[in-house]
């Protein structure tokens, strides 16, 4: 077994609603809802969800991009919250973070090789090392030298991404955080990128926390899968087990309604949630699916789902994992 | 009469300051009556171009330069800038990635929806009665509580609802959806498209799906065109393309689709880039991706040819 990279405890993010001159919080939104789960070395944990569940809020807190409460993320066994000096530095050495859209995470005014040797100078490199390290990053990621002196908008939408993927792994990280990575793209250049990944993280043995709403490619990429609802985390294990056994209703609706490739995709039977996803400031007490689940009764309401292990490493957060029948609600 | 819409040889440029981009090159294909056909592709690849031209939307710098759209009975590139006006909506409807953009924000959707119903000249009552029953038909939850309300106040989802109600209410014979789905989310997505594959039989509606997304053809569409840079390289029905694809475009596309997992084996590459299309290589356009590319390739430009009962394909590499 693989030890732990990244280990969430309990981890809460809650934005508050001010009103009034004395700034009173009247309110909370709770993006981050009490979630926990490890992430192993060399592993790739793909977390999905629908628009604001709370998955890059997530994100953001595992790279300390906002402020937690002590102790609710460790990372190689230490405390984020607490980290400062050196520790602080290395931290942000080893993680790092790509986002969907390269063309506005790449700054269009410095070329290629300006916006990779950024990173490299705020680590003071001497500056042979640096046009080393630059020359050998351009090569892993498929592209060519001579793109070094291009300006991003020169570049397609799969190439910038292959820059911005090139520039969150030149200082040589442990964890990257992928973040819709391949959401702009087309089928193509995805599969280009998908492989890419692939690839370095065979090379430089990268742990990924990779994010999408898209559950084909989350299956594609990832060990394991962890489903998000309104903050709160619904079920997470191996991913063929989540792809093909989902236990969670919600997750059981993700799949459902998620499109597969297939002739009979048409006439496939679906189990689906009425309504729509509601609102991160009055969520319920209970499970955070209540008030849409079909199979909801009092107790759910009232009381959050405690974590039951289905199979190895399945787990769901469900009070009725073990006796909701799927097919009362499938058409 | 089967056949709604008949496209012929329709090839449509660009006029930029860096030249002439050839968009839409010499496309043929038809939608018949109750029908979902699908237009999918990346992008670049002029699927929605197509789109635009069929209501004679294109760009000012856009030219239709040859080639004829056979509407119904009409010949559409002839009609006059008044007979336009009239088609629209009420012979073609359209609707987009972004409902946000199309609809007014400063007027509830339900009297939006209204407008066009008022057209016809009956009373505000009687139309708002008829909205009201066109959202229970889309599946607005609350219809009547949800005519008063601003679009900024419904979801992705509902805004999408009220454009397809509003195309809708005028009973046209066929409705573009372009990318309709592309902004929401998956639960969301399958509820639209559930509404988008009831039109035909409630509705006797015909929709044009363009999409860059295979899965929402195989949920929704009858027959697809497979476009590449601006050409129409396969089309066929829904299982000739996902089963027995000619084209080699095609081919690759449906390996480079994540239906697997990584310990299965890896996604297709296809190498390369969509050619520039102000000048485009002479020959098949996918030629210099082609894994399979011969000599003649590079010189002649494929044509459309049947191969088997409504399975068309433009490849040298199926005569040789």
């Amino acid at each position: 077994m693989q030890r732990n990279l990244v280990e969430l405890r309990n981890l809460k993010k809650y934005f508050s609603i001010k009103k009034g001159i004395i700034n009173k919080s009247v309110k909370y939104i709770k993006a981050v809802d009490d979630v926990s789960f490890n992430i192993r070395e060399k592993e790739t944990v793909g977390l999905v969800g629908e628009s604001g569940s709370g998955k890059s809020t997530l994100a953001r807190a595992i790279l300390k991009l906002s402020d937690i409460k002590s102790d609710s993320i460790l990372f190689d066994g230490k405390d984020i919250s607490t980290l400062t000096g050196n520790d602080l530095k290395n931290f942000k050495k080893n993680t790092n973070m790509v986002f969907q859209d390269p063309a506005s995470s790449l700054n269009p005014r410095k070329t290629i090789r300006q916006i990779l040797r950024r990173s490299l100078e705020v680590y003071k490199y001497p500056k042979n090392t640096m046009n080393k390290l630059i020359d050998e990053i351009l090569l892993k990621v498929d592209l060519g030298l001579d793109f070094g002196d291009r300006y991003p908008g020169q570049l397609s939408g799969g190439q910038q991404q292959r820059v911005a993927i090139a520039r969150s792994i030149i200082l040589k990280p442990k964890f990257i955080i992928l973040d819709e990575p391949t959401s702009a793209l087309d089928i193509s250049v995805q599969a280009q990128i998908l492989n890419l990944l692939l690839d370095l993280q065979e090379q430089e043995g990268l742990t990924y926390l990779f994010i999408t709403h898209d559950l084909n490619i989350v299956r594609y990429i990832s060990d394991r899968i962890g489903v998000m609802y309104l903050g709160g985390l619904m079920e997470i294990g191996p991913a063929e087990d989540i792809y093909h056994n989902p236990r969670h209703p919600y997750t059981r609706a993700l799949m459902d309604s998620s499109p597969i490739i297939s002739l009979d995709s048409k006439t496939r039977k679906r189990f689906e949630l009425g309504g729509e996803i509601g609102s991160m400031i009055n969520t319920p007490k209970g499970c955070k699916l209540s008030r849409r689940c079909p199979f909801a009764e009092e107790i759910c309401t009232n009381k959050i789902p405690k974590m039951t292990e289905i199979s190895k490493e399945h787990y769901v957060f469900c009070h009725f994992v073990n006796e909701i029948d799927f097919d009362l609600y499938t058409d | 009469m089967n056949t709604i819409l008949d496209v012929k040889k329709l090839t449509i440029d660009f006029k930029t300051e860096n030249g002439t981009v050839k968009a839409v090159e010499n496309i043929n294909f038809n939608i018949k009556k109750k029908e979902i056909f699908a237009l999918v592709g990346e992008s670049g690849c002029g699927k929605s171009t197509i789109a635009f031209s069929l209501m004679r939307l294109l760009a000012k710098n856009g030219m239709i330069t040859d080639g004829s759209i056979n509407f119904n009975g009409k010949d559409v590139l002839k009609m006059s800038k008044q007979e336009m006006f009239a088609f629209r909506g009420t012979e073609i409807g359209m609707i987009f990635q972004n409902p946000l953009d199309s609809l007014n924000p400063v007027m509830s959707v339900g009297n939006q929806v209204s407008e066009s119903l008022l057209l016809d000249n009956i009373s505000k009552e009687k139309a708002w009665e008829e909205v009201i029953k066109i959202f229970e038909d889309v599946k607005i939850s609350d219809p009547k509580e949800r005519f008063e309300s601003y679009p900024f106040e419904l979801s992705g989802g509902m805004r999408q609802r009220v454009m397809i109600s509003m195309m809708i209410s005028r009973k046209p014979l066929l409705l573009i959806a372009d990318e309709p789905t592309t902004a929401l989310d998956v639960t969301i997505q399958a509820q639209i498209l559930k509404v988008i594959r009831r039109l035909k039989d409630d509705f006797n509606t015909s929709v044009l799906l363009i999409t860059h997304d295979f899965g929402v053809v195989a949920e929704t569409a009858d027959r697809v065109g497979v476009m590449y840079a601006g050409n129409l390289v396969e089309m066929g029905n829904l299982s000739d393309i996902f089963k027995k694809s000619l084209h080699p475009y095609t081919k690759l596309l449906m390996k480079a689709l994540p239906t697997i997992s990584k310990k299965e084996g890896r996604l297709v590459n296809i190498p390369g880039m969509v050619p520039n299309l102000i000048n485009p290589p002479s020959g098949c356009r996918f030629a210099n991706r082609c894994p399979s590319a011969i000599d003649i390739c590079t010189k002649v430009s494929p044509t459309l040819k049947e191969y088997s009962d409504e399975h068309y394909c433009a490849c040298h590499l199926l005569e040789v």
